[in-house]
């Protein structure tokens, strides 16, 4: 019998490895601060993006971009918490694609689509809603993204909505309080912060600054369609990631990707993301070009 | 009664017909408003239905401005049945159900437009364990009833004939939830 469970011991071991590996359980760990922690206290921003160098180091992506020699690059995001000394939760969307090249074929958002990934991460479940599944996978057209995400219309009543609607979740944020990633909530109006967290998941970088384009607006257009932020580019992919915060008061999140083509971007937006000051204010996208 | 007595209700009874009659006939001012009130009507109309299609419709889709003069006519025509019942000049009445499809409309296209919407939507799904179509019927009839509040409270409490206001009052609601929730919602 011990001689049949030893047998059966290992590749059920690798069996879990592999699983565990593939679901990505827990993204934001110690070991990632640890690889980034000489780095850390040279940087004072909020967040910060590193990248594994071919020399075999860690190094900050600079802000003007960054040249690869490689298809792939391994990358670590760390957000510092600067509001408040208390560890917190969070959600982080990672934005990758590239921009297509003038006078290349830009095929209509209808045609195109995005591809959706939120990977399962058990410790965080709590917050997530009764419809919500513990993970997501899937794609919808670029079209019913940027509807979605760039001027806040409700998900439309066909599968692109509908997997739209799976992809967002429930996420702790900040005091444990239950949060969700497409709401629709205005930061500030009164100081004229007019952002959410669903304007946070657009391409259009104007969006991602002052919130969702008007559907009045969009109304009032001639016949035509409408701008959204997919127009010019390609092999867009969005993910969403939770995490927490350590007792250092930052999480290190280790992301990689694959770059598919040159004029690659990386566009990180923290849901709970602030910089230090007396007022809780919403981090600015963080975007990296990473060039081929 | 007397004499004079029948004399001057047969003068009051011919005054109230010519009152009626001179009622039948806007001056130009009031009918060049009333169009204008029926056409940002069905202007608003457009603007709210490209806001159920995402953007699929434009304001120089003409079709929908034709649809869009629907409800305002049919509220025209239910102000010509009002003014049988309340004698309070049927160009007001007339613009006040028009000026009530208008704010409402107006409400539902800000409140799409400042996310307020979806919240109270939800609030209402959930509170009353309703579906999404019975939650969207009763935003219709909530922002309905706002921009009836607005238009026709201060008309109810003028008005002689308490009761008809009221009903003509609660029939325009009706039939104003019930053109939002059938115009707008894409089916």
């Amino acid at each position: 019998m011990t001689k049949i469970s030893n047998i059966l011991s290992l590749p059920l071991f690798s069996i879990a490895l592999v699983w565990l590996a593939s679901t990505g359980v827990s993204r934001a760990d110690d070991a990632s601060c640890d690889a980034v922690a000489g780095l850390l206290s040279a940087i004072t921003a909020e967040q910060e993006l590193f990248y594994w160098s071919p020399d075999r180091a860690w190094k900050a992506v600079p802000a003007d971009g960054l040249s690869l020699t490689t298809s792939e690059a391994r990358l670590i995001y760390v957000t510092r918490e600067l509001f408040s000394n208390e560890p917190r939760s969070g959600a982080i969307v990672v934005k990758t694609g590239r921009t297509i090249a003038s006078g290349a074929i830009d095929p209509d958002p209808i045609r195109k689509r995005i591809s959706l990934n939120r990977l399962r991460q058990e410790e965080f479940e709590k917050c997530q809603r009764p419809r919500d599944l513990s993970s997501f996978q899937g794609s919808v057209s670029a079209r019913e993204y940027d509807w979605h995400h760039d001027y806040g219309y409700d998900a439309s009543d066909n599968n692109d909505g509908y997997r739209l609607t799976q992809f967002h979740t429930g996420y702790s944020g900040r005091r444990d309080r239950c949060k969700e990633t497409d709401n629709t909530t205005f930061d500030a109006p009164l100081r004229w912060d007019w952002r959410s967290n669903r304007s946070q998941f657009s391409f259009d970088p104007s969006v991602v600054r002052g919130g969702f384009n008007s559907q009045i607006m969009a109304g009032l257009h001639f016949s035509g369609a409408a701008a959204v932020g997919s127009v010019g580019l390609a092999d867009q992919r969005v993910e969403i990631i939770k995490y927490r915060t350590n007792a250092q008061n930052v999480a290190c999140i280790p992301v990689r990707i694959k770059l598919t083509g040159a004029n690659f971007f990386i566009r990180i937006n923290d849901l709970e993301g602030a910089p230090g000051g007396g007022r809780l204010i919403r981090a600015d996208e963080l975007s990296r070009q990473l060039r081929r | 009664m007397t004499a004079n007595g029948m004399a001057m209700t047969s003068a009051s009874h011919r005054g109230s017909e010519e009152s009626h009659h001179t009622r039948g006939r806007p001056s130009p001012v009031s009918a060049i408003f009333n169009i204008g009130l029926l056409l940002a009507g069905s202007v608003a109309f457009v603007l709210a239905k490209s806001i159920t299609t995402h953007g699929r419709v434009h304001i120089d889709d003409v079709e929908y401005l034709l649809v869009g003069l629907m409800p305002p006519v049919l509220l025209y025509g239910l102000s010509l049945a009002a003014d049988r019942l309340i004698i309070a000049g049927k160009d007001s009445i007339a613009r006040r159900l028009l000026a009530t499809w208008l704010l409402a409309l107006a409400a539902f296209c800000l409140s799409k437009e400042l996310h307020v919407y979806e919240a109270l939507r939800s609030v209402i799904e959930a509170a009353a364990g309703i579906g999404r179509d019975g939650a969207e019927f009763a935003m219709a009839f909530l922002l309905a009833s706002l921009a009836s509040m607005a238009t026709m409270t201060g008309f109810v409490v003028r008005v002689t004939e308490k009761r008809n206001a009221i009903t003509v009052s609660l029939a325009a609601l009706v039939a104003i939830s019930a053109m939002m929730h059938l115009l707008l919602l894409p089916r």
